[in-house]
C-alpha cells in the first residue's frame, strides 16, 4: 500500500513517514502543496493524509481538485482545526477521515488501514482467498491454519494481491503501490517478491494459490 | 434599604395630595363655618330686633307685646331659644320661658350695638347668643291692651319719664349649625380619604405601566446568556427617557461581544497553535515507541522531542509576556541604556541563525548614545525584531541593521530582503497569530507572536513603530524610543520579562 504524507511540519512530517514506512506502506511525504498536488496526481496511493494549513496550495483546495479530477483516493485530513465547522467542511468537499492533532499514531494506522479496506470494498480487516487467511490488524497470515512468516515487502505485495483477489493485478500496480516515488527497485523486483511469496506458501501442500497471466500480471485465488 | 421608585413616586405624590385636601378641607371648613355663622347670627339679630320692637315704655312701664311674634321657640323646657331682658339696674325684666329660673349672661356691644357671643345655654349645649341695649319704643296711647304683662311696680306715675334702657339677650342653640358642619365634615373627610386613595391606585397603574419597559428591559437582559453576546436590546415603544439608556447598554454590548470574539479568536488561536508542536512531539514519541530500536534512533527521537519542546517553549513564553503586558503586570524601570549595545547583545544569539541563512548584515549603529528606558523590555524587542528580519529574509538575502539619534530619543530601523508582503498584508504583522502566508503552520520559531510583542511592548516604553514594505525588496520595521520611557509600577505579582534564546 502507498500513502502520500502531505504535511509542513517537519517534527510530524518525518515521524508520520518513518511510522508508516515501518508498518509496512511505501511512503511519499512532502511540507509543500504544490509538491504534493503534484505527488497526487503523479503517484497511485492507496491514501492520502493531508494537513489543511500548507504552504503555496491550501490542503483544501488540494482536495478539491482531487475530487475535480475525478481521483477517488482516500483522503485523511490531519488538522490542528477542531471545530465542527472545520471537519464538515473538509468532509463536504470529500475527505473520507478527519484526524485532530495531537492524534494517537495507533488511530491513525487504524484509521488508515480503514480507508484501505474501504477502497478495496474489504468489510472486514480478516481477508479469506481459499484456505489463505490475512489479518491486516496484526499483518499476520495463515494458511490451512498454519502461520506462515513474511517480510514486509513481501506481506505487502501478498496483501495487495489479496485485496484484489480474483482479478488480474499488472506489474506496474504492484509496483506503483509497493515503493514510494524516490525508490529505485531493480525492474524484476515484483517478479522476485512473487516468487519468494510462493514459496512461502506454495512450499507447504496445498494448491497453487498465484497464478500467472502471461503478457497481464498475476492473480490471486481463481480468476473470475 | 432600597428605594423602590414606584413606591416613592406614589408615595410622595400620594402625600403631596393628601396634605394639599387637609389644607383645602381645613380652610374650607372655617369658611362655611363662618358663613354658616353668619347667617345664623343674622337670624338671630332680626329676632331679637323684633323681640326689641315689641317691648314698649309706655306711661313709665315697659310693655312686652310679643303677641304678634312666634314665641313658640322660647316656651317650654325643650325649647332650643333663650330670652332674658334687663332693666337698666341689672335686674331681670322679662325671662322666656325655656329659661325657667335660670339667667342667660348678659352682654352688650359698646354703645349698646348687638354683640355676638358663643355661649353655654342652660341645658349646657353649645350656643350663640346675641345682646344689645336698646331704649324701649315709646307709645303715648294710653291704656291699650297687655296691661297683663305691664309692669307696674317700678314706673308708677312715672309718666314722662324717659324710657330706660333695657338689655336684651337672646340664646339659641347651634345644634342645626353644628349638624351641617358634622355633616359636611364627614362628607369633605370621605371625599378626601377617596380622593387619595383613586389618586394613589391610579398612580400605582400609571407608574407602573410607565415603568414597563424597565421591566421589559430587565427581562431582555436577563433573557441574555453569556454566549452568545450578539443579542441586543430592543425596546419598542421605548419612552424617551430609556432611550440613552438602550443605547448605551447595545454600545457597551458590542464593545463586550468584539471583545469577547477577540478572545475567543486568540484563545482559539492559541490552542490552534500549541497542538501543532504537541502533534509533533507526540507522533514522533508514539512512532519512537512502536519497537524496540537502537539506541541511535531513539537518540534522533528525543533530539526532535526537545527542539520540538525548544519551540513550545519559546511560545509559551511569548504568550505569557504578552498576557503580562496586556495585564499591565510589567514593571518599568528606567535606567540608562545603550541601544548599541542592546542591539549587539540580542544579536550574539541570532549570528548562528544568520549563518545558517547565509544572511549579508549591514550594520549602520549611530554614535552611542544612551536613553533612558527599561532594559529588559527593550531588550526583548530588539531580540523579535532582529529574529523576524533573520527568519523571514530569503535564504542568502541581506539583512540590515540601523540605530541613530531622533530628534526626541532614539531610532532602530531593521530591514530584511525577499519581502512577500504586500501594502495590505503588511499592515496586519501585528496582530497576534497573523501570518503572511495564511496557510503556514506555526513551527515554533514564527508563531506570529514575535511583532505583537514587539508592538506592545514598544507601547509600553511610550515608543511608536512603523513598517514600510517594498514590493519584491526590502520588509522595513522602525521604532522610535522616547529618550525617557514613562515610569510605572503596576500592581498585582510582578516578573521579569524573559525569553529563551531562538
Amino acid at each position: 500500500m502507498k500513502i502520500l504524507v502531505i504535511e509542513d511540519y517537519e517534527p510530524i512530517r518525518s515521524s508520520l513517514a518513518q511510522g508508516l514506512v515501518e508498518a509496512g506502506y511505501a511512503v511519499d511525504a512532502t511540507g509543500d502543496g504544490e509538491e504534493g498536488l503534484w505527488f497526487a496526481r503523479s503517484g497511485s496511493y492507496d491514501v492520502i493524509i493531508l494537513d489543511l494549513m500548507l504552504p503555496t496550495v491550501g490542503g483544501l483546495t488540494i482536495l478539491r481538485r482531487l475530487r475535480e479530477w475525478k481521483d477517488a483516493v482516500p483522503v485523511l485530513i490531519l488538522t490542528a482545526k477542531d471545530t465542527v465547522k472545520d471537519r464538515v467542511r473538509g468532509l463536504d468537499l470529500g475527505a473520507d477521515d478527519y484526524l485532530v492533532k495531537p492524534f494517537d499514531f495507533k488511530e491513525l494506522l487504524a484509521r488508515v488501514r480503514a480507508l484501505v479496506r474501504r477502497k478495496y470494498e474489504a468489510k472486514s480487516p480478516a481477508i479469506r482467498v481459499g484456505d489463505l487467511e490475512i489479518d491486516t490488524r496484526t499483518r499476520s497470515v495463515r494458511r490451512a491454519g498454519r502461520p506462515v512468516v513474511l517480510t514486509a515487502r513481501e506481506y505487502a505485495v501478498l496483501e495487495f494481491l489479496a485485496l484484489r483477489a480474483g482479478q488480474v493485478v499488472t506489474r506496474t500496480e504492484l509496483w506503483e503501490h509497493l515503493y514510494a516515488f524516490d525508490a529505485e527497485p531493480e525492474s524484476n523486483v515484483v517478479d522476485v517478491y512473487i516468487g519468494r511469496l510462493r514459496k512461502r506458501l506454495e512450499g507447504m501442500k496445498g494448491p497453487r494459490l498465484i497464478h500467472t497471466r502471461r503478457g497481464l500480471g498475476y492473480v490471486l485465488g481463481e480468476a473470475e | 434599604m432600597r428605594r423602590s421608585l414606584a413606591a416613592t413616586l406614589i408615595l410622595s405624590t400620594t402625600t403631596g395630595t393628601a396634605a394639599v385636601l387637609v389644607a383645602a378641607g381645613l380652610l374650607l371648613n372655617v369658611l362655611v363655618r363662618s358663613s354658616l355663622t353668619d347667617q345664623f347670627d343674622r337670624a338671630l339679630l332680626e329676632k331679637a330686633g323684633l323681640l326689641a320692637a315689641g317691648v314698649e315704655w309706655e306711661n313709665g312701664n315697659t310693655d312686652l307685646e310679643f303677641e304678634d311674634l312666634d314665641m313658640r321657640e322660647f316656651e317650654g323646657p325643650e325649647s332650643s331659644a333663650y330670652l332674658e331682658l334687663w332693666r337698666p339696674d341689672g335686674s331681670a325684666l322679662f325671662r322666656s320661658p325655656s329659661l325657667g329660673t335660670a339667667d342667660l349672661e348678659r352682654f352688650a356691644g359698646p354703645d349698646g350695638s348687638a354683640a355676638f357671643a358663643s355661649v353655654a345655654l342652660p341645658d349646657g349645649r353649645p350656643g350663640r347668643a346675641v345682646g344689645m341695649t336698646f331704649a324701649p319704643r315709646e307709645d303715648e296711647d294710653d291704656g291699650s291692651e297687655g296691661g297683663a304683662k305691664t309692669d307696674r311696680g317700678t314706673a308708677a306715675g312715672s309718666r314722662r319719664k324717659p324710657a330706660p334702657a333695657l338689655t336684651l339677650v337672646m340664646a339659641r342653640s347651634t345644634a342645626p349649625v353644628d349638624a351641617v358642619l358634622a355633616r359636611f365634615r364627614t362628607v369633605s373627610v370621605t371625599v378626601g380619604l377617596a380622593t387619595v386613595a383613586v389618586t394613589a391606585g391610579a398612580l400605582w397603574v400609571f407608574v407602573r405601566r410607565g415603568l414597563r419597559p424597565l421591566d421589559r428591559l430587565a427581562d431582555q437582559i436577563g433573557g441574555m446568556g453569556e454566549q452568545d453576546l450578539s443579542q441586543r436590546v430592543r425596546l419598542a415603544r421605548a419612552p424617551a427617557e430609556l432611550e440613552p439608556v438602550v443605547a448605551r447598554l447595545n454600545d457597551l454590548l458590542s464593545r463586550l461581544e468584539s471583545a469577547f470574539q477577540r478572545e475567543c479568536r486568540f484563545g482559539a488561536d492559541v490552542a490552534h497553535e500549541l497542538r501543532t508542536p504537541l502533534a509533533g512531539l507526540r507522533s514522533t514519541l508514539d512512532v519512537a515507541l512502536l519497537k524496540h530500536r537502537q539506541p541511535a534512533e531513539y537518540q534522533e527521537a528525543l533530539g526532535r522531542c526537545l527542539r520540538i519542546s525548544v519551540q513550545l517553549q519559546a511560545m509559551v513564553e511569548r504568550l505569557m509576556s504578552l498576557a503580562r503586558l496586556d495585564a499591565g503586570h510589567v514593571e518599568v524601570r528606567p535606567e540608562p541604556v545603550s541601544l548599541n549595545a542592546i542591539v549587539c547583545d540580542a544579536w550574539r544569539d541570532l549570528a548562528a541563525s544568520a549563518d545558517a541563512r547565509r544572511l549579508r548584515v549591514k550594520w549602520s549603529l549611530g554614535t552611542d548614545f544612551t536613553i533612558f528606558t527599561d532594559r529588559s523590555l527593550l531588550g526583548l524587542a530588539v531580540r523579535n525584531i532582529l529574529e523576524n528580519a533573520v527568519v523571514h529574509a530569503d535564504a542568502g538575502g541581506s539583512v540590515t541593521v540601523e540605530t541613530s539619534a531622533a530628534a526626541d530619543g532614539a531610532e532602530l530601523r531593521v530591514a530584511n530582503s525577499g519581502n512577500r508582503l504586500s501594502e495590505e498584508q503588511a499592515s496586519h504583522v501585528f496582530e497576534r497569530f497573523w501570518r503572511g502566508d495564511a496557510a503556514r503552520t506555526n513551527t515554533g520559531t514564527h508563531s506570529g507572536l514575535g511583532l505583537p510583542l514587539v508592538k506592545k511592548a514598544i507601547e509600553v516604553l511610550g515608543g511608536g513603530l512603523k513598517v514600510r514594505t517594498v514590493a519584491g525588496g526590502d520588509f522595513e520595521i522602525t521604532i522610535v524610543l522616547p529618550r525617557d520611557s514613562p515610569s510605572t509600577c503596576a500592581g498585582g505579582p510582578q516578573g521579569a520579562l524573559t525569553e529563551p534564546p531562538p
